[in-house]
């Protein structure tokens, strides 16, 4: 069910008037649908069941990522998944979620409005990362389609390399975004990188 | 005509641009390629600083980092930067190059006076000294403060940016020079991602100012090109001007990259400086090896020079450090220097050679071209006052050879290596007898190579860089079968150095001859400190302070492990060596901080509702990282006064908090009552769908750790808030306890802090404003009763909605995903406006609760506060078990006088007592007085019309009614108050009922 309120994002985007500006190198991508999901990972009948609903099958490898036409799944934990998705409305893929998972021991949590999306895309986006990120982003180290949750500055944060450009989708929760924007935004100060502001609210 | 004393040929110099900077306001000529030190010497600038104890005259005395006089102030005004060393600090136009520690200025300086009264102030003299009489302290450190400078802080924010980079590479190679450069190639070749760092501006090392030759190229052309090499390689990483200061666990290696600061043009708009902090899979230490001086009286004049620095002078910058040479040494290398300054048309007057034999290669070519060399021979004291003048020889008997003129010592007591990053990763060294000095043992991830491992000659460092770049290549698992060949140099085989400590007989008694230059301790403190009983090194380090200064001892403690086993006739091994510690080199605490200042220096957490806040005129209180609103003041209102209206408005009417921040946990699972159970002190798998209850939650030892009020949302799903402090702290323990002690509980945990917003509406229109909102939850009080919970909508948008209450009046806790809840906030305040409605901040809910006796985690409890220590022991289950239960049947757990929650009703109602006042029966001025205990939470209550107070009092629910007092911070005043019941307000809760 969607609400014909307009939904908010962390960093000022208002649903009804958002145009995401695709070729930006940095920008907020707000309202994706994040699903929180644990199951066992032994339970092949509901990774069955899952892999029917979502089109893509959980990601069992610590660290990465399984991508389908609609939807991406990124590995948090043994048990732990965090499905992301522009196609579906948070409220139907819970219900279908539910619905498939009845009489397994699982949690199905819309975490939706609780976090938020940056994404970092191009020749500098390594080196931004590197000034708040003690991981190694390299993409021998982390190719597209690897995810890590980490501390980004001195914000918690789930990263996932998108592509080989490299692009980088930054989780973040939302009460941490403003912070994450300015410390990248600061970080980038060098690359001549911005957050656009014109068509945001 | 300026710089008299450059030489007219060869040099890395660049002649052809020429550039000038200021030394105390003083012009001074250079060319690009110098450094500020090469630069002061081709001006014939002695004179560079003064002595940090003594204030005696003071030159530079190397050509690197272990220069432990070369210190100047940088810049002025807010870029200002303290502790640089000349020695590694690129010329450049317009810098700005300051003395330190001399006033009122460097040729003439009152505190020079020390010098004389040196007799009367040896090592110790200030701990012993300025202890008594305790009044004058003020005194002594105004004048401390003035004499011991070590330059000046900016006087105003940096406008510098500074920055931090994470870094990853299999192979870290530090230090550039031949065995570095070798390294680093070789790894390269291997395939490795390489990083390659060196301190100077250029690579090169040693490479850069020698007349030998590597792979038929001169060596500076073969190092230019090695560097070209490598800068163009993909995966390689050149850092020059940066300094691997600190290697911790890990081989976690920090690197300090000195960028384009104190040039006058520069302000603000590039980095000042940046630390990288790589994460290497291998290091490789190319460090290379610090030239040792040697004692005799008056070695600290300016023009007592390293041998090698002197070398390092002419050949690579062209400058002649003076105009008539002695040397000392006891080995080869300064016949090199000799050589070269004969090349340079320098005299060598004399070399004195504490070997009784020299008949090396070197020494036979300096025989040939005719310097004088005394073997056997040492230098026992250097003449003159602002700048040597002679040096005045001796037989290693003790007979006098006679005084040499000279503006020129170079000094050589052989070599110790530079292992102070070895030594800081705890990394083995032994001692090397060879070198008469401590040299590294390679581990399994750090492979020494070069002129640190004690092997002094080119070809080897070639050699052993090679082989140590391919071994570390091949242990980060980078093997392409590709074997780089080692480059080529010639050999140059030298005669063996002879340990020289201290001067001969009677000679060693001569004054002063100092050991660590920068901290003015001499060899007399030394002999002090043992015959004082100070005979371990880190002993002898701190009761002299040697190596104590910015240059961390670098040329004075290799030298005082030796003259340390000489005094004491052991054996140097046995004496060892200070601990070496982090920074290797002084790193500006820019540099640390950052970009972590300013609004980045931490997350400020703000919620969805912050701009409303921020519009309705909200005073902010930090708690944690979050930003809360904390009261909203009318124009001209106090916070007082603002308070007293927020309060009486949720008292009478209806008001309205944002209680986003608190913490919030789905538990999801069958087991899921079982797990409640266990983790809070009450019973919880009764609780039926839809209702809510208080739980508590201790530690381990018993004491309360967080409280919050739980939903039972379906069957198998609760909602649990935390506190906002906690909410973190909380779900951690949740999980370990899960994770580690209860695999076979079927519970899932979420945090869902962020998702859902919580706005509370509290008073007794509340019921009114939700339905004006809009919900299609029945809110009749038998529908929708205290305690229980009800999904929905409010405003439009999906709610869950709890009847609790913090404030104990009728209340709604609504809770809304975050990105509607600015939406649902604006909904609920228009729809109260004909309700009176009242925003709200902390300060008033905090006044609410403490009306109707609510503890605060952390404010009424510390870590040491049993549920029934704040009158919460009804909550304790006798009928199962808990976390914490057993610790709280502890003799401890069950003392009668154990501090208690009680409130406190001051004798003058207007009168709020000061929170954390302590408490005693009777007041007076004995000491000691014994407290009854502490004032947890004091507040003026609007809605009853005086002042009350929380307090937790030993024993204090047995002595309720009585009279105590609470201290202030004038000694004589005390506030009189009575105890009573912690609930002051509606004590039976019907408010909250309605």
């Amino acid at each position: 069910m969607s609400s014909p309120t307009p939904r908010r994002s962390p960093l000022g985007a208002i649903e009804s008037v958002q145009h995401p500006p695709q070729e930006a190198q940095l920008f907020e991508r707000p309202f994706l649908t994040q699903i929180n999901l644990r199951l066992d990972p032994a339970d092949s009948e509901a990774l069955a069941a899952i892999q029917l609903v979502l089109g893509v099958q959980l990601p069992l490898t610590p660290n990465t990522t399984a991508a389908g036409q609609e939807l991406l799944a990124a590995w948090l934990g043994p048990d732990e998944w965090l499905l992301l998705t522009e196609h579906h409305q948070p409220d139907a893929l819970v219900t279908n979620l539910q619905a498939a998972l009845t009489g397994h021991f699982a949690s199905v949590v819309d975490t939706s409005a609780g976090q938020t999306v940056i994404r970092l895309s191009g020749p500098s986006a390594l080196d931004v990362l590197a000034r708040g990120c003690a991981l190694d982003l390299h993409p021998s180290a982390f190719p597209p389609g690897a995810c890590a949750q980490t501390l980004l500055a001195r914000a918690q944060a789930l990263l996932i390399a998108v592509d080989a450009a490299p692009t980088f989708d930054i989780i973040v929760r939302r009460s941490f975004a403003p912070y994450v924007a300015a410390w990248l935004q600061d970080s980038a100060h060098q690359f001549d990188l911005h957050f656009p502001t014109s068509d945001t609210a | 005509m300026s710089q008299p004393f450059r030489l007219d040929h060869d040099g890395r110099i660049h002649r052809d641009a020429p550039l000038q900077f200021t030394f105390d306001g003083r012009p001074i000529d250079a060319f690009r390629g110098d450094t500020v030190a090469s630069a002061l010497l081709a001006n014939g600038v002695a004179l560079v600083g003064r002595s940090f104890k003594y204030h005696r005259p003071r030159g530079i005395v190397s050509a690197g980092a272990e220069d432990p006089n070369a210190f100047v102030q940088l810049g002025h005004g807010a870029r200002t930067l303290p502790n640089r060393l000349a020695t590694v600090t690129p010329a450049t136009p317009g810098l700005e190059v300051r003395h330190v520690n001399a006033w009122p200025s460097l040729d003439f300086d009152l505190m020079s006076a020390f010098g004389l009264a040196a007799p009367f102030i040896p090592a110790g003299f200030y701990y012993k000294t300025l202890m008594w009489p305790r009044r004058l302290w003020p005194l002594y450190e105004h004048f401390l403060r003035h004499a011991a400078g070590l330059g000046h802080a900016p006087d105003a924010p940096d406008p510098d940016r500074y920055d931090h980079v994470h870094a990853h590479c299999d192979v870290l190679v530090v230090g550039a020079g031949p065995a570095g450069l070798a390294a680093a190639r070789a790894a390269a070749q291997s395939g490795a991602r390489v990083i390659v760092a060196d301190e100077q501006a250029e690579f090169g090392g040693g490479l850069l100012s020698t007349a030998q030759r590597v792979d038929g190229l001169p060596a500076p052309q073969w190092a230019d090109a090695a560097t070209a090499e490598l800068s163009s390689a993909p995966d390689v990483t050149v850092l020059s001007n940066t300094t691997a200061f600190g290697l911790y666990e890990s081989n976690l290696v920090l690197l300090a990259e000195r960028l384009h600061s104190h040039q006058p043009d520069n302000a603000g708009s590039e980095s000042g400086a940046r630390v990288w902090r790589v994460l290497p899979k291998q290091v490789v230490l190319a460090t290379g090896a610090h030239e040792r001086p040697l004692l005799f009286a008056n070695n600290d004049r300016p023009g007592v020079m390293l041998a090698g620095a002197i070398s390092t002078y002419l050949n690579r910058y062209a400058v002649a450090p003076g105009s008539r040479a002695v040397l000392f040494t006891n080995n080869d290398s300064a016949y090199r220097t000799a050589l070269d300054l004969a090349d340079a048309g320098v005299p060598v007057a004399a070399i004195a050679d504490v070997r009784l034999e020299s008949d090396g290669d070197l020494p036979s070519q300096a025989r040939a071209q005719g310097i004088p060399i005394h073997t056997g021979a040492v230098v026992v004291q250097a003449h003159g006052r602002g700048r040597v003048s002679a040096a005045e020889l001796c037989s290693v008997g003790g007979a006098p050879l006679g005084t040499v003129e000279c503006d020129l010592l170079g000094v050589s007591g052989g070599f110790a290596p530079a292992l102070h990053l070895h030594a800081q990763a705890g990394a083995p060294m032994t001692w090397n007898p060879q070198i008469a000095a401590f040299a590294p043992q390679p581990s399994h991830d750090i492979h020494p190579a070069g002129a640190v491992t004690g092997h002094l000659d080119l070809s080897s460092a070639l050699r052993q860089g090679t082989a140590a770049g391919a071994a570390a290549a091949a242990a980060a698992g980078c093997s392409n079968g590709h074997t780089p060949a080692a480059p080529r140099a010639a050999e140059t085989p030298s005669s063996d150095l002879e340990p020289y400590w201290l001067p001969p007989g009677d000679l060693a008694r001569a004054k002063p001859q100092f050991v660590d230059l920068h901290e003015d301790v001499t060899l007399d403190d030394l002999r002090l400190s043992l015959r004082e009983g100070f005979e371990s090194i880190e002993h002898v380090k701190r009761y002299t302070t040697l190596g104590m200064g910015p240059d961390q001892g670098k040329l004075a403690n290799p030298l005082a492990t030796g003259v340390i086993a000489q005094l004491l006739g052991r054996d140097p091994a046995s004496v060892g060596t200070p601990r070496h510690r982090p920074a290797y080199s002084p790193v500006s605490l820019g540099a640390i901080a950052g970009r972590h200042i300013g609004p980045l220096a931490d997350p400020v957490r703000v919620t969805p509702m912050q701009e409303w806040h921020e519009s309705a005129g909200a005073r902010f209180e930090n708690v944690g990282q979050w930003r809360r609103a904390w009261y909203y003041p009318h124009p001209g209102e106090s916070m007082h006064e603002a308070v007293a209206r927020e309060c009486l408005a949720v008292r009478h009417r209806v008001g309205i908090l944002d209680y986003s921040t608190l913490g919030k946990i789905e538990i999801t699972g069958p087991d899921a009552g079982e797990f409640l159970d266990r983790v809070y002190t009450n019973a919880w798998k009764r609780l039926r769908p839809g209702r809510c209850r208080y739980g508590l939650m201790l530690g381990e030892d018993g004491m309360i750790f967080d409280d919050g009020v739980t939903a039972r949302l379906e069957n198998q799903r609760y909602l649990m808030f935390t506190s906002t402090a906690n909410a973190a702290p909380v779900l951690a323990w949740l999980e370990q306890w899960l994770q580690t002690e209860w695999t076979d509980l079927r519970v899932y945990l979420t945090s869902v802090s962020e998702h859902w917003s919580n706005i509370a509406l509290a008073g007794p229109r509340s019921r009114q404003v939700l339905a004006a909102a809009g919900t299609d939850i029945p809110l009749a009080r038998q529908d929708f009763p205290f305690m229980t919970f009800r999904q929905g909508h409010v405003a439009g948008v999906p709610a869950r909605v709890f009847r609790i209450s913090f404030s104990g009046e009728l209340s709604y806790e609504i809770n809304v995903p975050a990105d509607r809840a600015r939406h649902v906030w604006e909904a609920l305040f228009d729809a109260g406006r004909p309700f009176g409605i009242t925003p709200y901040g902390t300060e008033t809910m905090h006044v609410l609760r403490a009306e109707k006796g609510f503890i605060i985690v952390g404010q009424e409890t510390d870590g040491s506060v049993t549920p029934d220590d704040v009158g919460l022991g009804r909550l304790l289950s006798r009928r199962k078990d808990f976390l914490g239960k057993r610790s709280l049947s502890r003799p401890d757990s069950v003392r009668l006088d154990r501090k208690q929650l009680v409130g406190l009703l001051t004798d003058d109602p207007a009168q709020v007592l000061p929170e954390g006042g302590h408490i005693v029966d009777a007041p007076g001025r004995r000491r000691p007085l014994p407290m009854r205990g502490h004032v947890t939470s004091s507040y003026f209550s609007p809605v009853l019309g005086r002042s009350i107070a929380l307090a937790m009092i030993s024993g204090g629910r047995a002595t309720l009614g009585g009279r105590l007092y609470v201290a202030t911070l004038d000694e004589d005043r005390w506030l009189p108050a009575r105890s009573c019941h912690h609930v002051f307000y509606d004590p039976h809760g019907a408010r909250q009922h309605v």
